[in-house]
């Protein structure tokens, strides 16, 4: 009697307290030792940044390979490795392996983890089958850890390309326990033909992961997971019912406004939103003492607007959640019914800085629609809505007031029409940055953002909906940005102002994640497989090396043994890869023309390579 | 064992049909077989305007204007929705999957359309983490089965340039949109 007692006012506690983050979190505590790299981002802000300074602006140029793994797998690395203790942990694409790397002992692997077996993933599909339905390339984005709360004493979290997210024994590689979220195999209208790409996210007692798919007429939604027995604890659908997407129409706002009841049925034709796309693929971030998660949802579904009239909320939208009800504090939609497939679904970058002169606990986010916003993480306020490439065109800018994107008839393919070429339109769909994601240094205050300068026409038609088949509905031809050859660029911004402070052109897109360290240094990798580093003030360049092969991995660093080490996987592939392999246009040197033939493949090839270096 | 193409009909029609002037744009055709029944593609040359392919090497390269048939541009537009995902843009190949206007030197129109209508599995000689789908249940792609191979020959056989949207004929009945 007396323990039942207990166990009731136990649980009014946890009921009444959903908020509070307990004292003993220990990705909390540990984001804030620079030894460790303890999530993917870094830390829960999303800064990609490192208070180490043993390698620094003076000493960079000495860097030397300190040692390298080869993963054993092709195709496109993205991510890259966790630090934990004297582990390292590093994952692959598909299959999805994952290896535990000893660092007190050369690296050597102390246990390998493979999620498919005899061809066939943990969901029942075939390997074949889940790559089939993969839009771009194999790409998986890394693995997260936790520690306690209810993950024992450590548990790797694994989203699997075929949508499976397992729970491992990070001391030994044993499953824990997996769940399959999605379905990638066929039949299903709305679910089949998703896939896994992005990160686990933990916070607190839960994981979560987001979905792939859009191309395929996926519904996506966000889900998190108890970490210790995998049971549901909530989803949050991208579109659909007010009880599917958690929103309580009088409370969600955007733009400071409640959304109302129904706020996303209303803004699809009939039954559109059952296959209306909105992937979340990208990288989050919490806020602790807001209690609020964040991450943007991707394109509805097909590419051709002209079928599916309205606002398609709430895709291509930032979303504020509390981690442990789901229910939405606030939305922004950035791209209403977009036309372009400019997914919102890039990092949130969680900074208080100065806004136009005022101190603010912003967001900062950099779209693929061209435009950098930052908003107030708090309130969902609208601060700041910039291009953060000059050569942006489909808009003119963002109305403060309403926050809608001001689109030019001349780039809108809607308004082109069915059938219709529409030209000249920048950026590409790639947009002016994909997930690559950018960096954060507190000290000199500024973001560093690696970037495409990528244009594009486009010509949107009428298909079919199937379930489990290509759900696309446009064509589309990419070539450089007019007025030079540069498909990328590395930039700083200035997140209050809106304003870029300085431009590194490159001759492919950077398609790597940035870090910034305390020692002055910025890194970022490029397609040709060129590893950087440059000054954090002037972006002088300081150090290159040239990899097995193109990066589009992201930057990490950690010490080991009073040791600080940098690292990035190399391993070309992903959108880039597709896009890039044979460059963009017709090799039309020989006419005295532009020379903008640039096919990667005359630079570098696959293979996926962990590479370390220290001083 | 390489199959001969035959490409005597495009000749004839050209040999027999001045260019036209870039704002005259000739007449359809309705979608074309070759000799063995084969499908192929169809272009008609005009004097200047959109460029079809080009010509030469080096310094001798030079732009041919013109236009291609309807289907053939439907083949365009199919594979640009549904195959340069993976296969990159213009058949050009990408990182992963192979560059279909190569792949011509191997594969007949047989081969060709049966590894779209079944697709290739590892367990089938695909490379290791590789796979190419079947579409043989997709709609969007088994309409235009015929046309993808007609894009794909013309880029095969140099008459098509890479880059954007081709110039083309209208369409006539036969080609249903
Ligand atoms: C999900 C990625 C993917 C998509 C989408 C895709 N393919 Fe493939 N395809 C592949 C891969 C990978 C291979 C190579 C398999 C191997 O290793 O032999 C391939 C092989 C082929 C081949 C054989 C080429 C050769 O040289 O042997 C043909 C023909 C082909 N694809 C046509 C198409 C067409 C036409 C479409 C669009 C309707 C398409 N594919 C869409 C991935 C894809």
């Amino acid at each position: 009697m007396k323990s039942i007692v207990k166990l009731v006012l136990v649980c009014v506690a946890c009921v009444a307290l959903p908020g509070v983050v307990q004292a003993n979190d220990w990705l909390l505590k540990n984001q804030n030792d620079p030894k460790q790299w303890v999530m993917p981002t870094g830390n829960y802000s999303a800064h990609r940044y490192s208070r180490l300074n043993q390698i620094n602006r003076g000493n960079v140029g000495r860097l030397k390979m300190a040692w390298n793994f080869s993963t054993g797998v092709l195709r496109g690395h993205e991510g890259g490795p966790l630090v934990i203790g004297s582990t390292l942990y590093i994952h692959t694409p598909i299959p999805n392996k994952v290896f535990a790397l000893d660092l007190d002992n050369d690296a050597r692997i102390i246990w390998e983890y493979n999620p498919v077996k005899g061809g066939v993933y943990p969901s029942g599909d075939t390997m074949d089958r889940v790559i089939s339905v993969m839009c771009c390339d194999n790409v998986n984005r890394g693995v997260a850890y936790a520690e306690g709360q209810g993950a024992g004493d450590g548990t790797i979290f694994l989203h699997a390309a075929d949508t499976t997210l397992i729970a491992l024994d990070a001391k030994t590689g044993r499953e824990k326990w997996k769940v399959t979220n999605m379905d990638p195999g066929t039949g299903n209208r709305g679910v089949s033909a998703s896939t896994g790409t992005g990160v686990p996210f933990v916070v607190k007692d839960k994981v979560g992961i987001g979905c792939s798919g859009a191309e395929f007429g996926v519904r996506c939604n966000w889900t998190m997971y108890n970490m210790k027995d995998g049971s549901r604890a909530w989803r949050a659908y991208s579109m659909g019912p007010d009880d599917d997407m958690l929103v309580d129409p009088r409370r969600t706002t955007h733009m400071l406004k409640p959304i109302g009841r129904d706020s996303s049925l209303d803004s699809w034709k009939g039954d559109q939103w059952e296959t209306g796309g909105g992937s979340i693929w990208g990288w989050y971030a919490w806020d602790p003492k807001a209690d609020l998660i964040y991450y943007g949802t991707g394109n509805p579904s097909t590419w051709n607007p002209v079928v599916r009239p309205g606002d398609n909320r709430w895709s291509m939208t930032i979303m504020a959640r509390n981690p442990d009800t789901g229910v939405a504090k606030w939305f922004y939609q950035m791209t209403p019914f977009d036309e372009w497939d400019y997914d919102g679904v890039n990092e949130m970058i969680l900074a208080d800085i100065k806004v136009k002169g005022k101190k603010r606990r912003a967001l900062v986010h950099f779209d693929r629609n061209g435009f950098a916003y930052t908003m107030d993480r708090i309130t969902g306020e609208l601060l700041v809505a910039e291009k953060y490439d000059p050569v942006v065109n489909w808009a003119t800018h963002v109305d403060m007031k309403t926050g809608r994107p001001q689109v030019v008839d001349r780039y809108s393919t809607a308004h082109q029409g069915e059938d219709v070429n529409t030209t000249g339109i920048c950026p590409a769909a790639l947009g002016t940055k994909d997930q690559q994601p950018a960096a954060y240094s507190p000290k000199s205050n500024i973001f560093y953002v690696p970037t495409n300068h990528v244009c594009m026409d486009y010509e949107p038609f009428r298909v079919d909906y199937v379930a489990g088949n290509a759900y696309v509905g446009a064509t589309l031809s990419m070539y450089p940005a007019p007025g030079g050859t540069n498909l990328g660029n590395f930039i700083a911004w200035d997140a209050g102002e809106g304003k870029i402070l300085w431009s590194i052109p490159e001759p492919f897109s950077v398609w790597s994640g940035a870090l910034a360290t305390a020692g002055d240094v910025v890194f970022y990798g490029t397609l040709e497989g060129y590893a950087k580093a440059i000054d954090a003030k002037s972006g002088k360049n300081l150090y290159t090396f040239k990899t097995a092969s193109g990066i589009i991995g992201n930057f990490h660093t950690w010490m080991h043994e009073g040791k600080q080490y940098v690292s990035v996987l190399s391993g070309v592939g992903g959108w880039a890869g597709i896009g890039l392999a044979a460059g963009l246009t017709e090799d039309t040197a020989g006419l005295g023309a532009v020379g903008a033939y640039k096919a990667l493949h005359n630079y570098t090839k696959l293979g996926g390579v962990l590479n370390v270096w220290s001083l | 064992m390489l199959k001969k193409w035959m490409y005597t009909l495009v000749l004839t029609v050209l040999g027999a049909s001045l260019a036209y002037a870039a704002d005259n744009r000739p007449p359809g055709v309705p979608a074309q077989y070759d000799d063995d029944d084969n499908p192929t593609y169809y272009y008609a040359l005009g004097d200047s305007g959109n460029v079809l392919y080009y010509e030469g090497e080096g310094e001798n390269r030079k732009p041919v204007y013109g236009w291609m048939d309807f289907a053939t541009y439907r083949g365009w537009r199919t594979y640009h929705a549904e195959c340069h995902v993976c296969h990159g843009p213009d058949a050009a190949g990408s990182t992963f999957a192979p560059a279909l206007k190569d792949s011509l030197d191997y594969l007949d129109w047989e081969k060709f359309s049966d590894l779209i209508v079944n697709g290739k599995t590892e367990a089938q000689g695909a490379q290791v983490g590789n796979a190419m789908p079947a579409f043989g249940n997709n709609p969007n792609v088994m309409r235009d089965l015929e046309n993808l191979y007609r894009y794909v020959r013309m880029r095969h056989e140099g008459k098509l340039r890479r880059g954007p949207r081709p110039p083309k004929l209208a369409k006539v009945e036969e080609v249903d949109e």
